[in-house]
């Protein structure tokens, strides 16, 4: 998966209504709430087998910023 | 800690829910639509069942056990023990199961202890029950049951739609012509109590006239502090982080594989945890059954209601995990047969 695709998927996946990009802050998000972090944290499972925590959502703020969480290498 | 029973079962189990059906079109006040159908994708709840006013979890508990006794076909005199295990107890004092043993009519010369204790408390509860019945010659009548529809705000987007209601019945009783395995195993994390509480209402913090006061957060949730209040993400962080591993860990304290056991029987408090953990145990997630569209989150009652709609697969498999965990915080495990359990049909109130 690259990171277009990603961020396309993590966009659909938050059912959002704006287009998001790498410098969106995903706590800025109108979507943004609990069940939005249970959408990202299973879709970032599925798609990585990486299971984000309650710290990993605290520090993540733009969409890059979670790419860099999952590691900027597992993107081809 | 690490429980080890031979021989000692659950024969009966009976569950009894409220008739009162609370869709998700009741709280349209407090979602939109789409946050609505987020929360069915994610949570799972479509459904959950709220006791009226004037039904107490003492008297869901008191059905489920009358009808038991009745339908097993038991003499009060049988019992030798009865376990009440809620949350929300009809008094501060007396205990419940006291109440409860008059009510049954069971003879005096009983054991009646109330157990509080959350989400963890099926399996909190059974192991109590099945340490009871190793000693005796008697039955145990378990009893769990909530009413957590009745300590929430429904203006807490937080609590609110997540809870229901519901009580279990269960006889724990010693039959040494089977000996068949029984573990359980039970861990704390007590720095995090205040993760699930009702901060007002005990001795640290007394009742008063401010324990009424409606406090807001910064997303205009509103609950005052005889209310529930959870730290959603606390909770959530802790089921991922702990739950799968120990459930590794009590199997390999029982020398089982994970390929061995037929269904992993998870406390339902969210859809979406209950997959991860599947997925953190590298098990198929058919093996995990799920009701909580149905009942959502009942807290120590939810495996046992669990039980009771799966009970056609769950006669034909040797091996169950349970698994609780919630408030406390605390999570409990157990491997179990229920072979040699008659599921009696559930009732309503």
């Amino acid at each position: 998966m690259n990171k277009a695709e990603f961020i396309k998927g993590l966009e659909e996946e938050l059912e959002l209504e704006i287009t998001l990009t790498a410098e969106t802050d995903l706590k800025g998000l109108d979507e943004w709430d609990s069940m939005a972090a249970m959408l990202l944290i299973g879709y970032v499972s599925n798609e990585f087998g990486l299971t984000l925590t309650a710290d990993d959502i605290k520090n993540i703020s733009t969409v890059q910023s979670l790419i860099e969480r999952i590691g900027v290498e597992k993107f081809n | 800690m690490l429980q080890h029973f031979k021989g000692i079962h659950i024969t009966a189990l009976k569950t009894c829910v409220p008739s009162q059906v609370v869709s998700n079109a009741f709280f349209e006040e407090l979602l939109s639509p789409k946050e609505i159908k987020i929360f069915e994708k994610t949570v799972g709840i479509k459904n959950r069942r709220w006791a009226t006013d004037n039904i107490t979890a003492l008297d869901l508990g008191y059905e489920a056990a009358n009808s038991l006794l009745k339908e097993h076909d038991v003499a009060p005199s049988e019992v030798e023990c009865l376990i009440f295990l809620s949350q929300t107890p009809d008094y501060k004092i007396p205990f419940s199961s006291n109440i409860l043993q008059a009510k049954l009519n069971l003879p005096q010369n009983i054991l009646c202890l109330d157990v509080n204790a959350g989400c963890a408390g099926f399996v909190q509860g059974l192991g109590t029950a099945f340490s009871i019945a190793q000693t005796i010659k008697g039955k145990v009548l378990f009893v769990v049951a909530e009413t957590l529809s009745k300590i929430l705000s429904h203006k807490d987007r937080g609590t609110s739609m997540l809870f229901g209601d519901g009580a279990a019945a269960m006889l724990i009783e010693r039959n040494t012509d089977d000996v068949s395995e029984t573990y359980f195993q039970y861990f704390s994390d007590g720095n995090n109590a205040d993760a699930i509480m009702i901060p007002d209402g005990g001795y640290r913090n007394v009742t008063t006239s401010h324990s009424f006061e409606i406090e807001k957060d910064d997303k205009n949730n509103q609950k005052n502090r005889l209310q529930l209040a959870m730290d959603g993400a606390r909770v959530l962080d802790f089921t991922l982080r702990e739950v799968a591993p120990s459930i590794l860990q009590i199997l390999k304290q029982a020398n089982l594989d994970k390929e061995q056991i037929g269904a992993f029987l998870l406390h339902q408090s969210n859809q979406f945890i209950i997959k991860q953990i599947a997925a953190q145990l590298g098990v198929e997630a058919q093996k995990f059954p799920i009701n909580i569209d149905q009942f959502g989150n009942t807290s120590g009652v939810s495996i046992p209601l669990l039980i009771q709609s799966q009970a056609e697969n769950i006669k034909t498999l040797d091996k169950l995990i349970l698994s609780g965990y919630g408030s406390g915080l605390n999570w409990a495990n157990g491997i179990i047969s229920l072979k040699q359990t008659k599921i009696y049909p559930q009732i309503e109130l």
